[in-house]
This record gives C-alpha cells, sequence and structure tokens, in this order.
C-alpha cells in the first residue's frame, strides 16, 4: 500500500509538472489581456510604446519560455506571485479563501452521501412500491432544481419573511462564532447538496438491485439470513464500490457548482477567485488557483482509491 | 464668476434631489457604514486603473486639486484657490495647508507635481494622459502654490483635475513603492485603508487629520462585495447591509418598493452609442446611418430592456444639461419608418442589407431589441456575441460593422466630442475616421474658449452637426443608483457614480 501511494504521488508530480505547463499556455491564450481588461476600451487611447512600457511593468514583455521559466521557479519555492489586480500575494489569497470552498464541498458531499445512500437503500428495498416512486420523484426535482435558483429562493424567503439575511455581512470565522459559522456554511452545502444527493439516491438504487439480483444473495437468502443482514452485509457492502466512484468524480464537479453558490451567497472560496481571476484576465492568480484545484481534486482521486481497498477488500494494490 | 452663476440654476434639479436627504438634524459623530457592491477593485494604481469598480476606493482614500459640486461644478479641494491669466493659458493653484497624508507625511506642492508629471509621462501608461495634454510645464512656487502653464487656453482642466484618475499621490511613497500593492494605498481622503480581503470586504476608517474639519462622521465604511444583485437586494431587506451601489435599473425598482429604503437615482454621464464603421458600405452612407436612427425607438427599447429606467441621449448625455441639446431638437430622434426606408432606397438599399452587430453577453438583450427593430426596415441584423475580453480586442481595432459597449463620460462636453470626432482625437479610428472641417474648427474653439455661454453655443452646434453626420447612433443613458436605509444621511450621488460624499454622511439611529 505504501508503495502504491509513492507511485501515485511521483505520478502526481508529473501530472502538476505537465499541467503547469498547460495551464500557462492556455491561461495566455484567453484572448483578451490582462492590460485590455485592466484598461477597457480605453486602451485604445494609449500609444504602442506605453502598451509596451505597461507590459514591462506586468513583465509581460519578455518571451513566454522565459516567463514560464521564472514562474515555475518561483513556485518551486511556494511563490506563486502576486495578484496583477490586488496586488496581494497569491498564496496567501488561495490560503485564505480555500477553507470555505473545503467547507462546502466536504460538508455537501457528507449530506449528499448520507441522505443519498439511505434513500437510495430504502428505494431499493421497496422496490415499486409508494415509497420507492415517491423517492425517485424526490430524487427527480432534486436533480432538475439549479442550485442558483434554489440558493436565490432560500435568500429571498429568509429576507422577506424573517428579515434575516445574514450573508450581507462578511460571515463570522470558525474562531469569531462557531456556531453561526458552521449554520451559515451549512445552508449554501445544503442547496448544493440537493442535486447531488438526487444523483447518490439514484446510483446507489441501481447498485444496489444489481448487487441483489446475484447468486450469492439468492444463497444467502436460502441459507436463511435475515433481510437485514443480506441487504446490509452483503449487497449494500458490494453497492459501495460505484457510489464511492462517483463521489470521487462528483468532487470535481462539485468545484464547479461551488463557483455559482459561493457567487450567490456571497461566499468567498477559491471558486469565485478563479471566476474573478479568470474575467480580469489575472494571470498570476489564476494560474496559481488551477494549480491548486488541481492538486486538490488529484489528491482527492487518490484518496478514493485507497479508499476502495478498504471498501472491498480483494482490491489490493501490491 | 458670473458665468459660474449661470450654471447654479441648471444645478437646481440636482439640488432638490440632493436635499431630499439632507432634511435631517444635526449630524451625528460614529458607526461604521456597510456598503454593498457587485464588484471589488480592478486595480490599484490611481493615476492608471479607469475602471469604476476602482474609482469607489481612490475616491475615498486619495483627494484631487478639486472636487465636483452636485451640479458638477469644480470646487476647491487640496487647492484652497486659484487664479487663471487673462489668456486662460496660466494657471496657480495655492494648495491647503496642514494637509496630511494617511503616513503622516506633509502633501506639498512637490506631491502634486510629481503626481501631474506622472500622469503626463508616457512610460506610466495613464489612459488619461490625453486629457491634460495641454499642459505644458508645472513649476513648484514654493511649498503650497503651484503653477501650470498651457499649449493653449483649456478650459476643461479644472474639471479633469477632479477625476479619480488625477488623485494626488505622495511622491516619496511613489518613488519608494510598487503603487500596485495595497500597501501603498495612502492618500489624504477622508477615510484610510485598515484592513482588505478582496472579493470581500473593504474596511476604512476615518482619517482623523482629515482636512475638512469635523469630518468624516463616520468612524469608517465597510465595503462589501457580493457578486449577485439579488443577493444585495436580499440584504437591503435584511438590513444586513446600510446601503448599496446598484447597477440594474429593475432591481432599483424593486428596492424602492423595500419599506425603510430609499433609492438616490442620477442620469449617468454614461453613454450607450451603437458604434458604426462608416469606413466600409453599407454604413458609409450618411442616408443609411440616419435611416438606422430613424428606425430605432428608443424610448421603447428604454421600456423594454430597463423597465423605463433611463433616458434617450444625443452626442452629449443629459446629465450634463448645460450642455446637452434636448434630444427632440436633434433630427433623427422621431421614430420614422417610411423616411427610413426612402433613405435607404436613395441610397441604393431598397430591400435593405446584411449587418452584423458585435457585443458581449450582458448587452444581448438590447441588441436582440435593435435587430428586432431594425428589421422592420428591412435591415438584417446578424448578432454577434463574443466574450467581453474579446469584445475589447474587436473594438480596439475597429474589427466590427456595428458594436454596442457602454461608454464613460466626464462633466465636460470636450471630453465626448474632441477624442471621438476631431480629426486629430484618438479614437476617430472606431467609427472610421468620419470628420468634418466645422467640427473640427468648433471643438478647437471649444475647448479653448473661457466663457461658459459662448462655449455652449460652440458645442450647441457641434451636437447638430453630429446628430445629422451619425459617425455614432447614440441611445441612451441609464441611471446611477445608491440605495440607503432611512437612518443613512447626508448622502449625494453624482452623476459620476462617485462616492465621495461619503465624506458628508452620518447616521441617525
Amino acid at each position: 500500500m505504501i508503495n502504491y501511494i509513492l507511485r501515485r504521488l511521483t505520478v502526481l508530480v508529473a501530472t502538476l509538472f505537465a499541467a503547469s505547463m498547460f495551464i500557462f499556455g492556455v491561461v495566455r491564450l484567453i484572448p483578451g489581456d490582462f492590460l485590455s481588461i485592466l484598461l477597457g476600451t480605453q486602451r485604445a487611447a494609449l500609444s504602442e510604446r506605453e502598451i509596451l512600457e505597461l507590459q514591462r511593468l506586468y513583465g509581460l514583455d519578455k518571451p513566454f519560455v522565459f516567463q514560464y521559466w521564472v514562474w515555475l521557479g518561483n513556485c518551486f519555492q511556494g511563490n506563486l506571485g502576486y495578484s496583477f489586480r490586488t496586488g496581494k500575494p497569491v498564496t496567501q489569497e488561495i490560503a485564505r479563501r480555500a477553507l470555505i470552498t473545503i467547507e462546502i464541498a466536504v460538508l455537501a458531499t457528507l449530506l449528499s452521501l448520507l441522505s443519498g445512500v439511505t434513500l437510495g437503500v430504502i428505494s431499493a428495498t421497496k422496490r415499486e412500491r409508494f415509497v420507492d416512486i415517491l423517492i425517485r420523484v424526490i430524487a427527480l426535482i432534486n436533480l432538475s432544481i439549479p442550485p442558483f435558483w434554489l440558493g436565490l429562493i432560500v435568500i429571498f424567503l429568509a429576507a422577506s419573511l424573517f428579515g434575516w439575511m445574514p450573508w450581507g455581512r462578511v460571515i463570522p470565522s470558525v474562531k469569531e462564532n462557531l456556531v453561526e459559522h458552521l449554520i451559515l456554511i451549512a445552508i449554501p452545502s445544503l442547496v448544493m447538496a440537493m442535486g447531488m444527493s438526487g444523483r447518490v439516491m439514484r446510483i446507489a438504487r441501481s447498485a444496489l438491485l444489481e448487487v441483489i439480483a446475484q447468486e450469492y444473495i439468492l444463497t444467502a437468502f436460502s441459507k436463511g439470513l435475515s433481510n437485514k443482514v443480506v441487504w446490509f452485509k452483503h449487497a449494500l457492502r458490494n453497492a459501495l464500490i460505484p457510489i464511492v466512484t462517483f463521489s470521487g468524480m462528483q468532487f470535481g464537479y462539485l468545484l464547479g457548482g461551488v463557483v455559482v453558490i459561493e457567487h450567490t451567497f456571497g461566499l468567498n472560496g477559491v471558486g469565485s477567485l478563479a471566476l474573478n481571476a479568470v474575467t480580469h484576465r489575472d494571470y498570476p492568480l489564476l494560474q496559481g488557483t488551477i494549480l491548486i484545484i488541481i492538486l486538490g481534486v488529484s489528491l482527492v482521486n487518490l484518496t478514493v482509491d485507497v479508499l476502495y481497498g478498504f471498501v472491498d477488500p480483494r482490491i489490493r494494490y501490491d | 464668476m458670473l458665468r459660474v452663476g449661470g450654471l447654479l440654476l441648471v444645478g437646481i434639479a440636482w439640488l432638490l434631489a440632493a436635499a431630499s436627504c439632507a432634511l435631517a438634524s444635526e449630524p451625528k459623530y460614529g458607526g461604521y457604514l456597510t456598503i454593498a457592491k457587485l464588484r471589488d477593485v480592478a486595480g490599484l494604481d490611481p493615476n492608471v486603473t479607469t475602471a469604476h469598480d476602482s474609482h469607489r476606493v481612490f475616491e475615498l482614500i486619495y483627494s484631487r486639486l478639486t472636487i465636483l459640486s452636485p451640479q458638477l461644478l469644480p470646487e476647491p479641494q487640496l487647492a484652497e484657490s486659484w487664479e487663471v491669466s487673462e489668456d486662460g493659458q496660466i494657471y496657480v493653484f495655492h494648495l491647503r495647508r496642514n494637509v496630511k497624508f494617511h503616513n503622516g507625511d506633509e502633501l506639498t506642492a512637490d506631491d502634486v507635481k510629481y503626481t501631474l508629471d506622472r500622469i503626463l509621462n508616457p512610460a506610466t501608461g495613464s489612459p488619461v494622459r490625453t486629457l491634460f495634454v495641454a499642459v505644458k510645464n508645472i513649476e513648484v512656487l514654493d511649498k503650497y502654490t503651484i503653477r501650470i502653464e498651457l499649449h493653449y487656453p483649456f478650459s476643461p482642466l479644472l474639471i479633469y483635475l477632479s477625476i479619480p484618475e488625477a488623485s494626488i499621490i505622495n511622491k516619496k511613497i511613489a518613488e519608494t513603492q510598487d503603487l500596485r500593492r495595497p500597501e501603498s494605498l495612502i492618500g489624504t481622503g477622508p477615510f484610510r485603508l485598515a484592513e482588505w480581503v478582496p472579493d470581500s470586504y473593504m474596511k476604512l476608517e476615518r482619517n482623523p487629520d482629515y482636512f475638512e474639519h469635523g469630518k468624516p462622521y463616520l468612524d469608517g465604511i465597510i465595503i462589501r462585495i457580493i457578486p449577485e444583485e439579488q443577493t444585495i437586494l436580499a440584504a437591503l431587506q435584511g438590513r444586513s447591509v446600510d446601503a448599496a451601489i446598484l447597477e440594474t435599473g429593475a432591481v432599483a425598482k424593486l428596492a424602492r418598493q423595500i419599506p425603510g429604503i430609499i433609492v438616490q437615482a442620477v442620469p449617468s454621464l454614461r453613454y450607450l452609442p451603437l458604434f458604426v464603421n462608416s469606413a466600409k458600405p453599407p454604413l458609409n452612407d450618411q442616408r443609411v446611418r440616419m435611416a438606422i436612427s430613424l428606425a430605432i425607438d428608443r424610448q421603447a427599447l428604454i421600456d423594454m430592456v430597463l423597465e423605463g429606467e433611463g433616458v434617450p441621449t444625443g452626442p452629449i448625455p443629459p446629465s450634463n444639461p448645460y450642455w446637452a441639446v434636448p434630444v427632440q431638437q436633434l433630427p433623427g430622434y422621431v421614430v420614422d419608418l417610411e423616411r427610413a426606408k426612402r433613405l435607404l432606397a436613395e441610397a441604393g438599399y431598397p430591400q435593405g442589407f446584411q449587418v452584423t452587430l458585435t457585443t458581449f453577453a450582458a448587452m444581448q438583450p438590447i441588441a436582440e431589441v435593435i435587430a428586432y427593430m431594425l428589421n422592420k426596415v428591412g435591415i438584417n441584423v446578424n448578432i454577434e456575441i463574443v466574450e467581453y475580453g474579446i469584445y475589447i480586442e474587436r473594438w480596439r481595432k475597429a474589427d466590427l460593422q456595428l458594436g454596442l459597449s457602454y461608454n464613460s463620460g466626464q462633466p465636460d462636453p470636450d471630453f465626448y466630442l474632441y477624442r471621438y470626432f476631431h480629426s486629430r482625437g484618438d479614437l476617430t479610428f472606431i467609427h472610421g475616421y468620419l470628420t468634418d472641417p466645422r467640427l473640427d474648427q468648433l471643438l478647437d474653439i471649444g475647448r479653448r474658449e473661457t466663457d461658459f455661454e459662448k462655449r455652449r453655443e460652440i458645442y450647441v452646434e457641434a451636437q447638430h452637426i453630429l446628430a445629422e453626420k451619425l459617425p455614432f447612433v447614440w441611445l441612451f443613458s441609464r441611471y446611477e443608483y445608491m440605495a440607503l436605509q432611512s437612518y443613512v444621511q447626508g448622502f449625494t450621488l453624482l452623476a459620476t457614480g462617485s462616492i465621495v460624499y461619503l465624506k458628508d454622511v452620518w447616521i441617525e439611529k
């Protein structure tokens, strides 16, 4: 196992290196550079010489390969540069915002797994009965509601019915007010988890139904084992593999969804950071953020692969 | 100063608007004001950054030689007084004494000279350099006196000295630090930077050494960034913010319905033109452009896409009432589809023609309505939506037939007309170098004339020429909005969108 993880980490470093090159290129390929966004149509008022001076100020006048080399060198020293727009260190910006995104992502994943698997199990065991149909309809509704819309509805109801709109203020940190912090994070997480739980429920249900149709389950029943033991010990455990796989894959999607939720609730996470960096063509910030996101997703996938071993003892990596 | 008196009358409308919030009693001290806004700053160098989002911060942290009154006239700020020579080519400014930067340094004429020289130096890359090219020489006469010599009389100077890009910076800091870093945000303004989490909030605290005695009244301001306007609306309703800068007419309308919310609205200096590239047929024909103008029902456009929250504009927006010719007096503003069709036929397009309108996603609804209106006279508009950055690139190269994006404004007619329509202007490429000798002449004397009455006559004629030639098809101006909880007192919103008058605000609870 240790060997496996080490091997994977080596691959991870190589991936990051390749990704860094890709990111650096792609970010600069987006039409309309930083100066165009900074100056807008006013850019036309500047002569070529003035533009050149500005490019020099931002280090954009050097050859592409040279810029990349300098950036890579700094990355290895843990320095992702300064944001063009805010003049703040990129690492500091990401570190400050990462926590909120991780909190939402983890909480939304947990909530969706918990509710999705529970509902999936219920609906599989009560197959084609009223409860099953009800749960499937609920899941479909959950899947169909866009999170940004649901988020706005939640905000509006809170503000108009209760005059309560805590996201207008900056939400307190964990240290300042733990309870309030958790509540204010939990509501957006719940909004995100809604759609995800619908998906998890469907996967759990179909995986369970597939497993339950297998011969060893029939054997288990014919041995006289109770319903409970067969469903939970024999069936569910084997049905967990696709659920775990799905959750791992979901994480990448989650980072996309978190952008929308952060936007709606005015939260400051990595998602909105990346979005703002794109709109302003803030190259250092954008590169740094994408690199960190790739690192995060890779680590989650690694964790999922390692988890397989625990979920299904037949999977061995050595 | 008599000519300024005439302008005062024009400003009464603004005063009335401002008066609604100035009814209250004595100002009270204390408290933080939380103000919500959609976006954070786009850059920190005050002399270079033209983004309005950055300006809102520069206005509070820095000061300038002059400040715009609610009537948009230049008034003393860092310059306590000034004298203008007979020929209008020499300005002598007397600075306030004992003005302190936030780091304790005293502001002197050296800082002013340094700032203006910096803007004028092409190596700085300041987009507003073109506004100050009339400046020939800047001389420090003594610690508190500065003399500006001009190449030619240039009456917009006092107004241009009030713009956020003309914020006076600290010479010592500019020479030793990078002005793009937050540590360098050190000015002489009513508030100083205390804490900043980008895209979340910026905390500004009262500058105890501020030069206007007794001001500001607030302990500080928290600028809270909420990227979704609907969420801002909910925050106003839930009273978790005290004020909000709104951008959409529909949202402003909803905000007005919230009990305890007052929305200040002033016509904006920004305007929306339909950019027309006249370099190639069919748009090179003046009759075709007039047909476009006649086919567009501006009021219907405003009603449809802005829910009525806008005003039709000519070459100078109605937010500049002293200078702007009312659109009813300009040709091409009364919808006339028959005449439009006749003009197209005369120009050789009896069946109409195909044209591409390039813009970006936010403008799509407006583009759709324009396409619909032009279709009625046979002009088939193909709408091309590109990403904003790409749009800017295309605009810069005039790589479009029709374009649609807002243009910013300054409270002086010269700004609207010279750069775009004088043959020596730097932005004439956008309409395909459509210039006119009489217009050149008018714009030349317009910027030299110091008598405001005479100046106005000059610009009235210029606007008539432009409305005939139509290098742009001017559409409308929107409003600038500030929503305030009713306990926020003393605020005046300027047509520039400036929030500099937060220095006069107090909380009445």
